[in-house]
């Protein structure tokens, strides 16, 4: 397969007169493995979901009904219900899968961009055999150089994102996880065995943001890899890879949830229902803090590899420079992006940093000002010469909102609230055509609808909804929908939404 | 192997000045110089500059017969009472007091446009001769007598006198500081320091960003834009000139772009270099500017314009380095024997590694840029070197049939080869519009699209590459926004319904068909 692999990468690279770069190295240059510690070592989900662990019949966790028994049945709600139970098939997907409309993009088209083959009758190499695809699309320890070799640990991949992918690869604590002693002091525990505290709203908002922002490779005391690089840059999107696009409170509230909340560290606490509000706070915090890691992360891959770019186009806002250049007083809202209301301080034709509203200044808001906002020093490196400068900048503002995240985690549900509404409300409507500041909004909005702060009728957050999705049927599969956004469509809706 | 040139080597037509002619030829292989440069703009120059009352004389270039021998200035400036066409050059300092340069010097916080020097440098000639009054003529002047013609300090007095007919031509720029404008090469080195940009001259994309119209220079084109009175003739007649302007504009054009990307990456990599908020973002890495415009400023759609249409050797997500220059500057290379003949093409192993490096990783690092650009520059100065020399000693005719011939070698150029010879090379629309142009100026040269019998689908190329009128009116800027997305709603009676860009496509292998050896005129 490998072997197969290489060969028709190289007689492509012969036909192009030369080898297409790569961020990340792929496969035949990592090197052979060699077995990981214990403690780190994936063992797969098939020891998870045996009848009497976590694999009982689950329709009350598929109805959204959770009670004490809800571990018992929380491998097969995954099984049944979760979509990153899929997430290493669609690597499998091929142009014919794509034809039957069982994906929009395959893995196949991907790869085929990626390494830039244009006739139809050559396979590009699988995704599966990426690593840079594997380290998200399945469990990403099985990814990290130790395992990625070994018969074994390839043949675990196929479960997808599965227990481990969240839970830390259970070798380590797959049989201490249930004893009387772990659950004794259950924090003690899992940091002793390596399972992680995924019962800590904002400990699980990063694991989380690992794969759906990105992170940096993980490495034990003697340098070994745990979980390689998961960096899906611009080249990814360029080939196709759909744009990160991660709210943590709402994917919160849209995964099939297999597990009941309830405080973890002390016995026999009652179960209780997370405040939307607040989890929205932790999971822009959570959020900002891995990209900000990421950041750092990038800038220093850069400075060893030169395959690593820097700037890396992905860090920024996609529509900074994915915008029609048709004369802009021309359009009306057209000449925003020139206007120095707007820029707040932003040097013309620099591309803002991504918008990790509220943490960041989005264009379009009224609130905060860039000198109000958290992340206001990371901002301003991303946006002066030379960008490198963020790096350094990135990586101590990480720690700031890893403190952030904590202490909005500790604040009363009615102080979240509060928080959470001097956002929401001190934005006011979007005056512009900026889709991520919309999108921010909408689902900082939305989380405030299902904390039942927001009175308006739930169709009117569809209609929103409807505004920021692409204009159907001119661009293809893969079409994303800031530049083509009817504003007219969003302002009236949006409008409507927002508490006043 | 390297290609040697033909042709007299710099030093050689130095030493023998105007005498020297096609009996002087020389390998540049036989001189040890470190860099022979094309004389004119490349060199170092500190003459003072004079106001065009120097020149516009009654009895010198002011007679006021427009059009006339002895009347250049008067054709070069504007009527006093009516409106005709004029030489534009004239409109470029008043141009900074519209609203719209008004607009980008607000934005840009650089004080008044007609201030500035970063605006000055190429829409005036600012002066410093010691007279405040004679610094503002000449500003007020726009784009004047000195700007093309060189500093007159030195030849003003000079240049009418039988001593100085025979100088030779580097002579004249050396200790003189005449540009030499007879010679093409020496023209449009001068016309690229503005419409290419330099190291004083740097429109990046700060200036874009604020508002500024893109540069995009074609040599050819330029010497035919509508409404440009010219005040001198050409002494080479048609096709032989506008071939000879059309491989020297693209040799001049790309020597100055791979210039600027030189300085722009050593300015990122100098530790002594200091951000001037005179200067906005000059300094900046990568230079966004140094790419094609419309390489980011597209739509986001997973469409067919990389994947099928086009064998572009750019990885996905790289944009393309200075793709106008560098489009079809290789056919001009590899045909300067058509222009020039007795030239062989020159050497362009940097050129490629230069290329190559900039859509590579690699391309990202100032350093690595900054020494390959250096070494492309290097050996584009000696082809300019062996044009201009060429220019110098009168070259022989344009073979019949030349514009012809380039005209196919641009078409094809377009296109793949291989196995993706029905593709295009480089989907970009720069690419598209270079090689266009190219071809467009070899119809010019040959009497016009309807003297060729590839005229007609010349134009179905030039209709299709320009943007959809916008039914607002009038637009300053546009992009093909739309080229690769599926058509919004066809025009009645249009059966085809193909995207923009795959009619292109079909266009561009329909001019090739055309221009074919056994197809044309």
């Amino acid at each position: 397969m490998l072997v197969t692999a290489g060969l028709v990468t190289l007689v492509l690279y012969t036909r192009r007169g030369e080898t297409p770069d790569v961020t990340v190295k792929p496969d035949p240059e990592r090197p052979a493995a060699s077995a990981a510690d214990q403690k780190h070592a994936p063992v797969g989900s098939a020891g998870c979901l045996a009848a009497a662990c976590h694999g009982a019949p689950a329709e009350k966790a598929l109805r959204r009904e959770y009670d004490n028994h809800t571990w018992q049945s929380s491998g097969a709600c995954w099984t049944a219900a979760d979509p990153h139970s899929a997430a290493y098939f669609v690597l499998t997907t091929t142009d014919a899968d794509t034809k039957a409309g069982v994906v929009k993009v395959s893995g196949e088209h991907i790869m085929r961009n990626l390494h830039a083959i244009r006739d139809p009758n050559v396979k590009p190499p699988a995704a599966t055999e990426d690593v840079r695809c594997v380290a998200c699309h399945t469990n990403p320890a099985l990814a990290a150089e130790p395992n990625w070799k070994l018969p074994d640990k390839v043949a675990l991949r196929s479960e997808g994102v599965s227990c481990e992918a969240c839970h830390g690869a259970a070798g380590g604590w797959q049989g201490a996880h249930y004893t009387t002693a772990f659950k004794a002091d259950r924090k003690k525990g899992y940091a002793e065995h390596g399972m992680k505290p995924l019962y800590d709203m904002g400990e699980r908002a990063v694991a989380c943001a690992g794969c759906h922002v990105g992170a940096p490779a993980q490495r034990d005391g003697s340098g070994k890899e745990i979980v390689p690089v998961r960096d899906m840059n611009h080249d990814m999107i360029a080939a196709g890879h759909p744009r990160l696009n991660f709210d943590f409170a709402d994917y919160q509230a849209r995964l099939p949830r297999h597990w009941q909340e309830k405080e973890r560290l002390k016995a026999d606490t009652p179960a209780y229902e997370p405040n939307p509000a607040k989890v929205w706070l932790v999971g822009r915090a959570a959020h900002a803090e891995a990209a900000c890691d990421l950041l750092a992360d990038r800038v220093e891959r850069s400075k060893g590899d030169p395959r690593t770019p820097w700037p890396e186009y992905a860090e920024f806002n996609c529509a900074a420079c994915h915008h029609s250049l048709r004369s802009p007083n021309s359009t009306e809202h057209g000449d925003w992006r020139q206007s120095l209301n707007h820029t707040a301080g932003r040097p013309l034709g620099v591309a803002p940093w991504q918008p990790i509203w509220p943490l960041t200044s989005a264009a379009g808001l009224a609130l905060p000002t860039r000198d109000k906002a958290p992340l206001s020093a990371v901002v301003l490196a991303a946006e002066s010469r030379p960008t490198r400068n963020a790096g350094p900048v990135a990586a101590k503002a990480a720690t700031d909102m890893a403190d952030l995240r904590k202490k909005w985690l500790a604040v009363s549900d009615s102080d979240a609230e509060a928080e959470a509404l001097k956002y929401i409300k001190g934005a006011g409507a979007p005056a512009l055509p900026e889709w991520d500041a919309a999108a921010q909004l909408f689902y900082g909005a939305a989380a405030l609808k299902r904390a039942k702060l927001i009175p308006a009728d739930v169709s009117a957050f569809w209609d929103v909804r409807d505004a920021l999705r692409p204009t159907e049927g001119r661009g293809g599969a893969n079409e994303y929908p800031f530049p083509l956004m009817n504003w007219k469509k969003l302002e009236g809706p949006f409008q409507v939404i927002l508490p006043k | 192997m390297r290609p040697v040139f033909v042709c007299a080597a710099v030093f050689v037509a130095c030493a023998l000045g105007s005498a020297f002619g096609p009996g002087a030829p020389a390998s540049a292989r036989d001189n040890p110089s470190p860099h022979p440069k094309p004389y004119g703009v490349t060199g170092e120059q500190a003459f003072k500059n004079k106001p065009a009352t120097s020149c516009a004389a009654a009895s010198c270039h002011g007679a006021g017969a427009v059009g006339a021998v002895g009347s250049e200035h008067s054709t070069w400036a504007p009527e006093a009472q009516f409106k005709a066409d004029s030489d534009p050059h004239n409109k470029a300092y008043r141009v900074l007091y519209n609203s719209v340069s008004v607009e980008m010097a607000k934005k840009l916080k650089i004080g008044e446009a007609h201030k500035a020097d970063l605006c000055l440098k190429c829409h005036a000639v600012p002066t410093k001769t010691g007279d405040d009054a004679t610094d503002a003529q000449i500003l007020a002047e726009g784009v004047g007598c000195s700007a093309c013609h060189g500093a007159a300090e030195k030849w003003a007095g000079a240049h009418y006198t039988s001593d100085w007919k025979a100088l030779s031509n580097r002579e004249k720029w050396e200790k003189y500081g005449f540009v030499p404008t007879g010679n093409l090469v020496a023209r449009l080195l001068n016309c690229a320091q503005c419409h290419v940009g330099d190291a004083d001259r740097d429109v990046n994309h700060a200036l874009y960003a604020a508002g500024h119209p893109r540069i995009t220079f074609e040599a050819a084109k330029m010497h035919n834009t509508k409404g440009y009175r010219k005040h001198w003739e050409e002494k080479t007649k048609q096709p032989d000139f506008e071939v000879r302007v059309w491989v020297v504009g693209q040799a001049t054009t790309l020597r100055a772009a791979a210039e600027l990307l030189r300085v722009r990456a050593e300015r990122a990599t100098a530790s002594d270099f200091k951000a001037d908020a005179k200067f906005p973002d000059r300094g900046a890495w990568p230079e966004y500017s140094g790419y094609s415009c419309y390489a980011c400023h597209q739509s986001l759609s997973d469409t067919d314009a990389r994947k099928a249409l086009s064998a572009t050797p750019r990885p996905p997500g790289t944009p393309g380095w200075e793709v106008w220059s560098n489009a079809a500057a290789k056919v001009a290379a590899q045909h300067c024997g058509e222009a020039f003949p007795g030239l062989s093409a020159p050497s362009w192993g940097e050129v490629e590694e230069l290329q190559k490096l900039m859509r590579s990783r690699k391309g990202y690092s100032a350093k690595d840029v900054a020494a390959q650009a250096a070494k492309a520059v290097r050996e584009l100065d000696a082809w300019l070197v062996a044009l201009q020399n060429a220019e110098d000693r009168g070259p022989k005719p344009v073979p019949t049939g030349a514009a012809h011939k380039l005209a196919g070698a641009l078409a094809t150029n377009a296109l793949g080869t291989g196995d993706a010879k029905d593709l295009f090379a480089d989907h970009d629309w720069d690419a598209l519009a270079a090689n266009y142009l190219g071809v467009a100026a070899m119809a010019h040269a040959s009497g016009g699209a309807n003297k060729v019998k590839w005229g007609g689908q010349l134009e179905a190329i030039r209709d299709g590459l320009r943007f959809d009128a916008d039914p607002r009116g009038k637009v300053r800027f546009d992009s093909p926004w739309m080229f690769d997305l599926a058509p919004d709603a066809p025009k009645a009676g249009d059966k085809t319904e193909v995207k923009r860009i795959e009619q292109l496509r079909q266009r561009f292998l329909d001019l090739r068909a055309a221009t074919a050896p056994t197809g044309g005129n």
